[in-house]
């Protein structure tokens, strides 16, 4: 996505938004600066909540969700831009303490109970309050008012999930200038964009809550994302999730006690195994120490790298797959990548940078970078295009996540443009039969995924058209192209009026 | 918090804070209203966390005459100090409490008059630094170790002492530095007398530090010896506590392993070990089926300790004992280029020991296993 240029007004914040933590940045003094919130913390939990009373977000939120967990919500990006009753959704709902119900066109709602009524919030409006909060900090910060943010998303998110985004933010008073990719914004945080000659560069994220890898392709100074894989459910949580299960184990055979049914024991379980997570990226070993965890008993072990490393084998060579997948996306071979950058906290765990280095045949990777803010600071970067004239010219570009098509006779989705096709797309011309809904015009309607039948594919939008059936034809393949270089409802509206008309 | 009846005087308590937080205010008189807000802030569950802390922090800067004075108990205070360990259990909280001030607060409860509210601090203190390198030199810097080795040397409360040993050992692991302040403020000759209590939750604290001490800190082995220590947890070995039978035996088997002097001189009485080992083995072996299972550490650490020192495999491996049926054989790592730089330690080392192959002949039995991806088979 090309960032945009023109007159500007005011700074323009780059915001991280994560599903464990959030993070804010600025382009300040010649360089992108992490905001620190009045407590001196430079990222946010991504965390909501209603009480009889309040409304609170953040530490705040987070802090208090053992107390009041029905009505704190958190993870919101799995929620936003999905239905319902899509799987990734239906999983949630068995792990999240809040309610999520179905609402109008199975739009998932939360449902919180706010100064004693209950309420049904969309994952927008939630996220919003987020996007508030880290807009005023900004604001605080800065000393000035902010009105314009470029975001970060995941690499799998899709169109849906990034218009709930930018929805999101307009909620929270932000005009956003760009959604780009978290994995890009990092990279642009490094200098990667200022890599003399041609250059592959693969962006690992592993994040809390998720992992993504993008493929990004450097050339002059200009930045293609080439593929884009990620699994939105696996990182560092889960790894701390098998510690504390290890744990529960242990505590059940040496007291003959189930700790797992003390919800305050497990908290502090888990704290503690957070805590010795990150003392085992540095040490061999690690010992907790909790006082009467349950039932009055004391819990004390101690867990070696090669312990934790065996718990989450499986997850690790998890994490492993998204690489593949983009590297086969990209049609590219290991030997062709050039760089690895490393992104989130759990990239610091020692045995996921050795498998990574192991599947690129021992290249040396960049080992010197990784940083939990480094998204936010790339985002911050790039906004900062359009208001300092020191920065050199960057085109960012993007590529599909999943591919777009029709529904084509007998309901097989017929795919107009393949995932990992850069954008913006040049016209395609593809001829193909699309069964007629109504005498007088044609419903084309667009979906984005990759299973064989159309409906089972995300539904992006609906086009109506009339005229003969040569002319909806030549429609169809501009109305393809327009959705990506638009993305506007109203502008395809316009555009089917014309006769023959491409792109 | 707050008891029903008769509580705190809030309005005066209320006034000093604010006339001494930062010196230029003017005390103001507290209305009911205000005096409500402020019972609730001490009550409230649902309220920024960092903003509670500094509540929190500002009573803990209010001398203890005016506490009292207020009609503030203790018990109080100590309810206060529980509510703050809850909240630094989270790594954030933790480092954030220094930058608004109330780590140097809390530190300063560790010499309260009140044995309790000395205890409760320990407590805060463990949870802030457990696995934390920032807020460890941050405790280190505000000399917080000093008012800890005192407490655990002297206090006249068994719970004060034990709390204090809890927060050094959360305060100096993986901090060299913290270990070397340790060593020079004599915190050993208090680690030999922990172990002399009749406290087997003190014991317990004082040999898993010991162990811990004894493993990655070699150059401390001689003076461990030279303080006695050997023959204190070869008695505490036969301890009726498991968990003192465990971390003794854990220490034995860190200095048994000691392959920089000879055994004779780490172990003086090898005569009364082999006794505590088979007095173990038998007490093992009369075990039922809960127990072997709850006492899996035991059986694994008897069973290495015997190999080191005799090497051999103790009587508890013919018995089926080591390693039951149904459980897995002792956890092995996957095959690692760089293990051989980081030794398993303590606890783990012990059972992550292969087993030898009985049936080899007595030459190639020698050869260590190869290591197998996943667990070993199960016997």
């Amino acid at each position: 996505m090309m960032a945009e240029t023109g007159d500007q007004h005011g700074p323009v914040i780059g915001i991280d938004l994560g599903t464990a933590c959030s993070c804010v940045a600025v382009w300040q003094n010649g360089r992108a600066e992490i905001v620190t919130n009045e407590h001196g913390g430079r990222a946010t939990p991504s965390y909501a909540a209603f009480t009889d009373t309040e409304r609170l977000v953040g530490d705040a939120a987070k802090s208090q969700a053992s107390r009041n967990p029905t009505n704190t919500v958190f993870a919101t990006k799995r929620l936003m831009g999905r239905r319902f009753s899509d799987a990734s959704v239906q999983d949630g709902l068995k792990l999240w303490p809040f309610k999520v119900v179905p609402g109008r066109g199975d739009k998932p709602m939360v449902a919180a109970s706010y100064k004693g009524k209950q309420k049904l919030l969309a994952a927008e409006e939630v996220a919003s309050m987020l996007l508030s909060k880290m807009k005023a900090e900004a604001e605080a910060y800065i000393g000035g008012p902010v009105k314009n943010a470029v975001v970060t998303v995941p690499a799998s998110f899709d169109v849906l999930q990034r218009r709930a985004t930018k929805h999101a933010c307009a909620v929270a008073g932000l005009d956003v200038l760009g959604v780009i990719h978290g994995p890009a914004a990092a990279a642009v945080a490094f200098g990667i964009h200022e890599i003399a000659g041609d250059k592959n560069v693969l962006v690992f994220d592993l994040g809390g809550g998720h992992t993504s890898v993008s493929l990004l392709a450097v050339a002059s100074g200009k930045i293609a994302v080439r593929a884009t894989a990620g699994d939105p459910h696996l990182g560092g949580e889960d790894f701390n999730g098998r510690m504390v299960e290890h744990f529960v184990a242990q505590f059940k055979a040496e007291h003959k006690k189930d700790v797992g049914r003390n919800a305050r024991a497990i908290l502090r379980l888990r704290a503690a195994c957070e805590q010795a997570k990150r003392t085992l990226s540095s040490a061999s070993w690690a010992a907790i120490e909790l006082e009467r965890l349950h039932d009055g008993a004391d819990f004390y072990s101690t867990i070696t790298r090669d312990q934790f490393d065996e718990l989450n084998l499986d997850l690790f060579c998890k994490c492993l797959d998204p690489i593949k997948k983009c590297l086969t996306g990209a049609k590219m071979d290991r030997s062709s990548v050039d760089d690895v950058v490393f992104v989130g906290g759990s990239t610091r765990i020692p045995r996921v940078r050795r498998l990574i280095q192991d599947l690129f045949d021992g290249k040396e990777l960049r080992k010197d970078i990784s940083s939990d803010e480094a998204a936010a600071c790339g985002a911050a970067t790039m906004a900062s295009l359009g208001s300092d004239d020191s920065l050199v010219d960057l085109f960012l570009f993007d590529a599909t996540p999943h591919s777009l098509g029709v529904a084509a006779a007998g309901g097989a989705m017929a795919v107009m443009i393949p995932k990992n096709t850069p954008i913006p797309v040049m016209a395609r011309e593809n001829t193909i039969s699309i069964q007629p809904n109504h005498k007088k015009g044609i419903v084309i309607s667009i979906f984005e995924g990759e299973r064989p039948q159309a409906s089972e594919n995300t539904l992006l939008c609906e086009i109506e058209t009339s005229g003969g059936s040569q002319q909806s034809k030549a429609r169809s393949e501009a109305l393809c192209v327009c959705v990506l270089q638009h993305r506007c409802r109203r502008r395809l509206d316009g555009l089917c009026e014309g006769q023959g008309e491409r792109a | 918090m707050a008891k029903d009846g008769g509580g705190p005087d809030w309005n005066g308590l209320l006034k000093w804070s604010l006339a001494h937080g930062d010196g230029t205010a003017k005390p103001r008189s507290l209305s009911e209203e205000d005096k409500k807000w402020f019972m609730e802030a001490m009550q409230a569950n649902t309220m920024d966390v960092v903003k509670r802390m500094k509540e929190i922090t500002q009573v803990m800067k209010t001398p203890d005459d005016v506490l009292q004075s207020q009609g503030v108990t203790p018990e109080n205070i100590e309810d206060m100090l529980d509510e703050l360990q809850e909240h630094v259990e989270s790594i954030d909280m933790a480092n954030d409490l220094h930058s608004i001030g109330g780590l140097d607060p809390l530190l300063g409860y560790l010499k309260n008059s009140h044995a309790g509210i000395r205890a409760k601090a320990a407590e805060v203190v463990s949870t802030i630094v457990q696995n934390n390198p920032k807020s460890q030199q941050l405790v280190m810097e505000s000399n917080g170790l000093e008012p800890l080795l005192t407490n655990f040397s002297s206090d006249a409360s068994t719970n004060s002492r034990t709390k204090a040993l809890g927060a050094i050992s959360s305060l100096i692991r993986h901090n060299q530095p913290g270990v070397a302040a340790f060593r020079l403020g004599n915190g050993y000759s208090a680690l030999r007398d922990a172990l002399g209590s009749d406290d087997a939750r003190l014991q317990r604290k004082a040999l898993h530090l010991l162990q811990y001490l004894l493993h990655d800190n070699k150059a401390d082995r001689s003076v461990a010896t030279e303080l006695g220590l050997p023959k204190l947890m070869m008695h505490l070995a036969s301890s009726d506590d498991s968990g003192v039978r465990e971390a003794a035996l854990g220490g034995l088997l860190e200095l048994a392993r000691d392959n920089t002097s000879g055994a004779g001189n780490v172990l003086p009485d090898q005569d009364k070990l082999k006794d505590v080992l088979k007095s173990r083995i038998e007490g093992i072996s009369t075990m039922d089926a809960d127990d072997l299972s709850a006492h899996r550490e035991e059986r694994q650490l008897v069973d290495s300790l015997w190999k080191e020192c005799y090497n051999e495999p103790s009587s508890l491996r013919e018995k089926g004992l080591v390693v039951l049926p149904g459980e897995d054989a002792p956890q092995q790592p996957p095959p690692d280029v760089v293990g051989s730089m980081f030794e398993p330690p303590l606890r783990a080392w012990a059972a992550s020991r292969p087993p030898p192959k009985e049936d080899s002949e007595s030459e190639s039995a020698k050869k260590d296993p190869p290591l197998l991806l996943g667990p070993g088979p199960s016997s």
